[in-house]
């Protein structure tokens, strides 16, 4: 299917589109600035809004919401010196110094346009290398999408939980999960207990709402009666548009970091906040300021806030080409995209392009707007940031129960968003980690399906038969970096430890 | 309750469940049985893997002690109760009368003094939800014996 630039433009900017947006952005900058709520929460709050949407207009809004809500956790890290989300962790050690020195006008400004730029270059990778890239998936056999699946869950395994080890569990059990209910080859009921709503299997929106958003509720209500109040400050160094000597100081390290942002965003499993370290480290590494780092360097909070957000866009790149998510937000998003009928791939690009392009330019007039509003906004977020999770948590877990009701108008749903909402507090509690379970879910289906298709295949020798696969010895290969590059990495540190 | 402990435990109901689940997967037919049973093999052996490494580091008992605070961790616990009668509400009163009374009870547990916070914060999010799920994208949202 071949799509014009003014058909795609004509979707992006219809009164629809638009709206979508603009209830992203806004709704991002919210989540994204109060400390207590994660962009993953929020995403996983509002897919169940999109159902209702139009497909193209309801993807914008998630990923609207998605960029803004990375940009949103750097002004309470600026104003408050507390990252609304820990991809702004790196913000908060040089944007608070500026605060204290009475320059939060120029960190927020300087953090704005950064996260503009890294999101707009995110968006120009991201159009321009998913067409070519998704051509890759189409070396992929049915029987391949067994060891994709794997993959997919072990990258993500390693960066979301603290121990791989847990991770890897955690996207097993996911995978497990998604068996339970009508086995769709045979008719078999698989694992209900004679519940009848398990008949049809774990719904996973409501299971994703229970595990990223009713758990985070269950986190924020331990200390919610100890919150005091956040100390504010007023912003007295406002201007819209940086001076020229800011730029001067910043531009290298911003182009720098949009780049390292976008290429961590591409690495499956590596996320915002990694991304925000390794560029606050290399432009701390490259600058003629070094000594003003960490005592309020601007160029810090360039670097930290282009990358986080490049990395939005370059998280889009492996899930859209291939279905492997780079970050837990997108992995809620990979479900966005399945609910409406979406699968991963080349089809995107062809059968889909109208949709696809459409959400990558909406992506691109998310992230201009994106500063537009946060302009609008930022000065006065310390407003918003004031709100304590005394008062969120009730509303969330009202959220979390009209959410996980909407999708299919039925109580069962409701009752699934609350037991994965223990198990989602549970695993966060001890290191476990929600997001490989919700990408386990996601993927289980087609991870059974193209294991179905191996066995078959094979005749008896599953591993001669992935062995004789060239695609297939490459997936087994990453699989095994994957696995093994922790153990790698602490050997060499441990040896570099004995040498010096 | 050191992180060991903890983790011990968790791995001790990993590994029942994987066995139970293994048990009653052995009554399904021929190729529906498949990958649920190589799923299972997997959680069972990882987390034999970590039972492993839970006896192998003797640095976990000392640096990762989990501090329990008694007075706070019931607090989440006591949240999911809470949110179990609110769903029963929810069938039953239907859900704006009960988010009203749930939401209010919560705050005030949770330590929320000034009523009209309360009220307006209510009053905000249910305007929101009536506008946007009943009016926008008409989700028949549950009614009970009031609305």
């Amino acid at each position: 299917m071949d799509v014009s630039i003014s058909t795609i433009l004509t979707n992006v900017f219809t009164f629809n589109s638009m709206i979508a947006i603009f209830i992203g952005i806004i709704g991002g900058i919210v989540i994204g600035s109060l400390p207590g709520l994660t962009a993953n929460m929020g995403v996983a709050l509002l897919v169940p809004v999109t159902f209702g949407m139009e497909t193209s207009a309801g993807l914008l809004m998630l990923v609207a919401l998605y960029t803004s809500a990375i940009y949103g956790g750097s002004i309470s890290a600026i104003l408050l010196h507390t990252p609304g989300t820990s991809a702004s962790a790196a913000t908060a050690i040089d944007g608070y110094e500026l605060t204290k020195q009475g320059k939060a006008g120029s960190a927020l400004r300087i953090s704005t346009y950064s996260s503009v730029f890294g999101g707009v270059v995110s968006g120009i990778a991201l159009l321009a290398l998913t067409p070519p890239l998704s051509k890759v998936s189409l070396l992929f056999g049915p029987s391949d999408y067994f060891l994709l699946a794997v993959f997919g869950l072990t990258m993500i395994a390693g960066v979301a939980s603290d121990s791989l080890l847990k991770g890897l569990i955690s996207g097993f059990l996911g995978l497990l999960l998604a068996t339970f209910g009508t086995d769709l080859s045979s008719g078999f009921p698989r694992f209900t207990f004679g519940i009848t709503g398990l008949i049809s299997g774990v719904s996973f929106v409501p299971a994703m709402i229970g595990l990223f958003s009713l758990s985070q509720v269950m986190i924020m209500v331990e200390t919610a009666k100890e919150q005091g109040k956040f100390e504010t400050r007023k912003v007295l160094d406002w201007r819209w548009v940086p001076t020229l000597s800011e730029v001067k100081k910043v531009w290298i390290a911003v182009i720098r970091s949009s780049g390292i942002g976008v290429l961590i965003g591409i690495l499956p499993g590596a996320g915002g906040d990694i991304a925000s370290w390794v560029s606050y480290n290399e432009a701390k590494r490259f600058s003629k300021n070094k000594k003003e780092f960490g005592k309020g360097s601007i160029e810090g909070v360039a670097a930290s806030e282009s990358a986080n957000n490049a990395v939005t866009g370059g998280s889009l790149i492996p899930l859209l080409t291939l279905g492997i998510p780079g970050s837990g937000t997108a992995a809620v998003l990979l479900g966005a995209l399945m609910i409406k009928g979406l699968m991963p791939g080349r089809e995107l690009f062809t059968k889909y392009a109208d949709v696809t392009y459409t959400v990558m330019v909406g992506f691109l007039v998310a992230n201009i707007l994106m500063g537009v509003f946060g302009m609008i906004i930022a000065r006065y977020a310390t407003n918003i940031t004031r709100i304590p999770n005394r008062v969120l948590a009730p509303i969330v877990t009202a959220l979390c129960v009209l959410g996980s009701f909407s999708m299919g108008n039925s109580m069962f749903d409701v009752w699934v968003m609350i037991v994965f909402g223990l198990i989602g507090y549970i695993m966060r509690k001890y290191q476990f980690h929600p997001a490989p379970v919700v990408l386990g879910l996601i993927l289980g289906p087609m991870a059974e399906k193209g294991f179905g298709q191996s066995v078959v295949l094979a005749h008896g020798n599953l591993a001669g038969y992935y062995f004789s696969r060239p695609i297939s010895v490459i997936l087994i290969i990453l699989i095994a970096g994957a696995i093994f590059s922790p153990f790698i990495a602490k050997l060499f540190r441990r040896n570099r430890v004995t040498e010096t | 309750m050191s992180q060991r402990t903890v983790d011990r435990i968790i791995v001790l109901f990993l590994l029942v469940m994987s066995i139970s689940l293994y048990v009653i997967a052995e009554g399904f037919p021929s190729g529906a049985d498949t990958f649920p049973k190589v799923m299972l093999s997997f959680i069972f052996i990882f987390s034999l893997i970590l039972l492993w490494t839970t006896f192998r580091s003797k640095k976990i008992e000392t640096s990762n002690e989990v501090k329990i605070d008694f007075r706070k961790a019931g607090r989440p616990y006591l949240t999911l109760i809470f949110c179990v009668i609110y769903v029963f509400g929810v069938q039953y009163l239907g859900f704006f009368v009960s988010t009203a009374i749930f939401g209010a009870l919560f705050m005030m547990y949770l330590g929320v003094k000034n009523y009209l916070t309360i009220l307006i914060s209510l009053a905000s999010l249910l305007s929101v939800v009536y506008l946007l799920f009943v009016l926008q994208l008409r989700v028949p949202l549950p009614k009970g014996i009031l609305f």
